[in-house]
């Protein structure tokens, strides 16, 4: 084992200065949209300084009316309720078929074929399936939150799936085994034994689809078209004329329609980051 | 004898068989439909006709289709390296002996959680005010028009936004990658004297190759379907520069009337994208092997 | 009564592999049986199928005079300790115990009684609110154990729980479950490839080798009268001696020895038409073999390699004039330089004989 000796001695801070300067590629955008957002449009001059200085007082009008135009709180919870849905739906079924796959594929070429039937639906772009779903939810009264909710349990299978099936190679068959002894039925030790013990992939998975339906346009927008239920980024594509030239309401909205996101992730940071690196290095 | 399996058996049967009819019904029903939709010219609504290959034929002469391949690949083409070339960069930046690591990496990974949308639309403010002010303060000619109002450069604008946000999910991907890279190896090329170039080359750059593969195919296949971007930026304008396919499919499919002709077009866009991650997965497969 | 009839059990896989040819056994209530054996004999494939957690693809296994091979573990009215132990990792040592008891749907009052019991006779009283993880290899040992023993078994399975301890501990906890055995009263089966333990827990030991049975006796008995080569070579540490040789009407002789044959077992080998050249394989064990000298009679000649002093007793290590190996376990006072000439003289009623074609004791047959 080699000893860290030189670890926090050679802190290179030329190299550090340079990231954080290169912040500002991230902040930047930001700080513009913010800075507008709290101006009136008065202070809008078609000069840098219109654009990019600092607004005269910190007024909350413009965020009070974005909320109203793009009525905020509804929208909010529609995404909410979408993602939040989606993320325990999937966990439940995506374990289960993963455990199932997991423990199956190895010894029978029947779960070997579903497996792979099912990883390929990952191929799939959304594009293709765009038209025909749109038809088909129409016909299936599904054309609402429940509609993509499904939709997303189906499109986000194939890589969750692999994820959880390659995660049974870390629980031995041993515990099944004395579970049944101890005489549970397969579905108690599921529940009792198996998923608890799935947790870090659940972690991971939750993050991945958070981050996947949270700030999706398409699919709420192919799907609810036209039903005046929104999500967050629908509703700044929806509400765009009503905002007209008013930059200020519209950067307000964009601003408030980031928060949520932002403040997960800073809360979360850590996990984000951890679950991320997971999920797409072992998908 | 073989009772015992089937208890459990059944027990698994019953979890996998409610999952793939949900999979039946929402993936592959579609998707076959969308394949038989694609031999007619159904229009989205009324009636329609059988017409065999020709929306096949017609995809290759429409001029509208095939601006829209070209934009996305050279989209894809200069985003994949764009960002990949960034990424490995800022990843080793990250990944080096600095001062506020997880701060740092924390922040570098934001562009990524934010909605493409409203990025789009708060670029799409900086590209058509923003850089036109600076350009009048400090005189410089070439910025003083929106870049998104050029047909000729517009997919620029939307190429920087798609890499602002892309650069994030790679660089974390490559800093797994060199963290991988055992600690004595990099102390066994300094005591081999090797210097900071030749240390990438020959010792980091090998034992990622299977990282830089994923990022590669990950890259290249959101790059080719971009569709948020394009809504929020350019609407696909100017004069159609920068419709890509995705967003072609959607705004023709289901707005304009060519439900089956988009379909088809749906169907190439499929295999194009199969036959690209299939190509490029050999591709670093070989390298692999010759490594 | 929990009785375990196995009647001509057997396993194959479909690949074709026949872990277990023809099992045939009765135990009785509250035996201590041990299977014992090499790795890949067979052993273990049998204890899953008597707990049902392989099929059994021939045969019939009863439990309390109940036909079992179809039947769930949970049925079974088993327990099993396993090699790893195999706790549930996010439950604590309580949740663990009470896990088969709460499927089993019993009253609080009686969970909580059991698993009090269980923890005083293991000594896990302290440990009840930990997690596996924050437990040493002997005590999730004993926690598996608990788990087991909350269960209030007919049949106690254990496959080779022993095994992934220190020698230390591992002699420890063989006395912890000596005296489980005794208080628990349920009939136990016990599987290890460590023969120490067969010998010093089992009221009966079955060695296996190869999917088949070789014998099936009481540690003294496989002692004194192994059936066949197998399992007197694989019973008693140091290893048996054998030397190959051949009867010549009056004495049994090898390349470094001659023995004179008593006259019942002259008769055995005459019955048995061992005359004719047919060669033989004699056994000693270390322990029968004793210092001589020259003049005395059947010696065994040869020089020392090597002497292991292990204070109570000393093994020498010597090789004959035709390169022949034997051990001898010697009181410990006795002393050997290397190189130097040994005679050793065995006891002649220890000697085992056997067919050298088919390995059999021809004193046991």
């Amino acid at each position: 084992m080699s000893k860290p000796d030189k670890e926090n001695k050679h802190t290179n801070w030329v190299l550090t200065i340079v990231l954080i300067l290169g912040t500002i590629t991230v902040f930047f955008p930001l700080y513009m949209a913010l800075v507008i957002a709290f101006k009136s449009p008065s202070e809008m001059t078609n000069d840098v300084q219109g654009a990019l200085g600092f607004p005269k007082h910190l007024g909350f009008e413009n965020f009070a009316k974005a909320m109203e135009v793009t009525d905020f709180w509804n929208t909010l919870g529609n995404s909410l309720l979408i993602t939040i849905s989606t993320i325990v739906l999937g966990i439940l079924v995506y374990s289960l078929v993963g455990y199932v796959l997991g423990r199956t594929t190895a010894k029978s070429k029947h779960f070997k074929l579903i497996y792979l039937y099912i990883i390929s639906g990952m191929f799939v772009p959304f594009a293709i399936l765009m038209m025909p779903l749109v038809k088909e939810t129409a016909q299936m009264h599904l054309g609402n939150q429940l509609g993509v909710i499904l939709l997303y349990l189906v499109f986000y299978m194939p890589m969750n799936v692999m994820l959880y099936a390659g995660y049974m190679k870390n629980i031995p068959e041993v515990m099944e085994e004395a579970s049944m002894v101890d005489g549970a039925s397969t579905w108690k030790t599921y529940w009792k034994v198996i998923f608890p013990m799935m947790k870090p992939m659940h972690a991971t998975v939750a993050i991945m689809t958070a981050l996947g339906t949270w700030n999706d346009v398409m699919t709420p927008l192919v799907i609810m078209s036209g039903t005046g239920i929104n999500t967050l980024p629908i509703a700044q594509l929806n509400f765009q004329t009503a905002f007209g030239t008013n930059y200020n309401l519209a950067f307000a909205s964009y601003i408030l329609s980031l928060i949520p996101m932002l403040i997960f992730y800073i809360i979360c940071q850590k996990q984000i980051l951890n679950g991320v690196a997971n999920g797409a290095v072992k998908g | 004898m073989k009772k015992k399996m089937s208890n459990r058996t059944k027990t698994y049967l019953c979890i996998l068989i409610p999952a793939l009819i949900l999979f039946v019904m929402f993936n592959t029903y579609p998707m076959i439909n969308g394949l038989i939709y694609s031999f007619t010219n159904y229009k989205g609504y009324g009636k329609f006709d059988w017409v065999g290959l020709r929306n096949y034929v017609d995809l290759f002469q429409d001029e509208r289709v095939l601006k829209s391949y070209l934009f996305t690949f050279k989209y894809a083409l200069c985003g994949t390296i764009l960002v990949n070339v960034l990424s490995l960069l800022m990843a080793l930046a990250l990944n080096a002996k600095i001062r506020f690591k997880s701060a740092l990496r924390g922040i570098y990974f934001v562009p990524n959680i934010l909605g493409g949308l409203v990025i789009g639309y708060i670029f799409s403010f900086f590209f058509t005010y923003i850089l036109p002010y600076i350009g009048i303060a400090w005189n410089i000619e070439w910025l003083q028009n929106s870049i998104l109002a050029s047909p000729a450069y517009a997919w620029i604008g939307v190429l920087i936004v798609g890499v602002w946000q892309a650069v994030a999910m790679t660089t974390i991907i490559y800093i797994s990658g060199l963290q991988t890279v055992p600690e004595d190896v990099y102390e066994a090329s300094r005591v081999d004297g090797a210097s900071k170039w030749t240390e990438f080359w020959k010792v980091t750059f090998p034992l990622i190759i299977p990282f830089i593969s994923i990022n590669f195919v990950l890259t290249t296949k959101n790059f080719l379907m971009v569709f948020d971007q394009i809504m929020s930026l350019t609407n696909g304008g100017p004069a159609q520069s920068t419709e890509s396919i995705s967003f072609l499919i959607y705004r023709n499919g289901l707005d304009g009337g060519q439900f089956g002709f988009q379909s088809a077009n749906a169907f190439v866009f499929f295999l194009v994208i199969v036959i690209i991650s299939v190509v490029q997965q050999l591709i670093t497969g070989k390298k692999e092997e010759q490594l | 009564m929990s009785e375990v009839i196995l009647n001509h059990i057997q396993k194959t896989y479909p690949n074709g592999y026949q872990a277990v040819k023809d099992f045939n056994m009765e135990i009785k209530d509250q035996e201590f049986i041990i299977f014992v054996g090499p790795s890949g004999c067979g052993k273990s494939t049998t204890l899953r199928m008597i707990a049902g957690l392989e099929d059994i693809s021939g045969g019939t296994l009863k439990i309390d005079n109940v036909v079992c091979n179809d039947r769930e573990p949970k049925d079974r009215n088993i327990a099993m300790v396993f090699q790893n132990y195999a706790l549930y990792p996010h439950m604590t040592v309580r949740k663990n115990m009470e896990y088969p008891l709460k499927i089993a749907k019993l009253p609080k009052e009686e969970i909580d009684a059991r698993i009090e019991h269980a923890a005083k006779i293991l000594g896990l009283q302290d440990l009840l609110e930990r997690k596996p993880k924050a437990l040493s290899g002997g005590q999730r040992q004993r926690v598996a154990m608990g788990r087991a023993i909350v269960r209030n078994p007919k049949v106690l399975l254990m496959d080779e729980p022993l095994s992934n301890l220190d020698a230390k501990l591992r002699g420890q906890m063989r006395i912890e479950i000596a005296r489980l055995h005794k208080e628990l009263k349920a009939t136990t089966i016990y599987v290890t490839h460590d023969q120490t333990e067969a010998m010093t827990l089992g009221d009966r030991i079955v060695v296996m080798s190869n999917g088949e049975i070789q014998q099936i006796d009481t540690p003294q008995n496989l002692y004194e009268r192994p059936r066949n080569l197998f399992v007197a070579t694989f019973i008693g540490m140091p290893v048996m001696n054998i030397l190959e040789a051949e009867y010549d009407g009056s004495a049994i002789v090898g390349q470094d020895f001659r023995i004179e044959a008593s006259d019942p077992l002259k008769k055995i080998l005459d019955q048995q038409g061992f005359k004719n050249g047919r060669t033989l394989k004699i056994g000693i064990r270390p322990e029968n073999l004793r210092v001589g000298t020259k003049e005395d009679k059947n010696t065994l000649a040869g020089r020392v390699d090597v002497a292991e002093m292990l204070g109570s007793t000393t093994n020498i290590y010597i090789t004959t004039k035709n390169g022949s190996k034997v051990v001898a376990a010697l009181p410990g006072d006795v002393r050997a330089q290397t190189d130097q000439e040994l005679f050793l003289v065995p006891d002649l009623n220890m000697l085992h004989i056997f067919d050298a074609e088919t390995g059999l004791n021809i004193l046991e047959m």
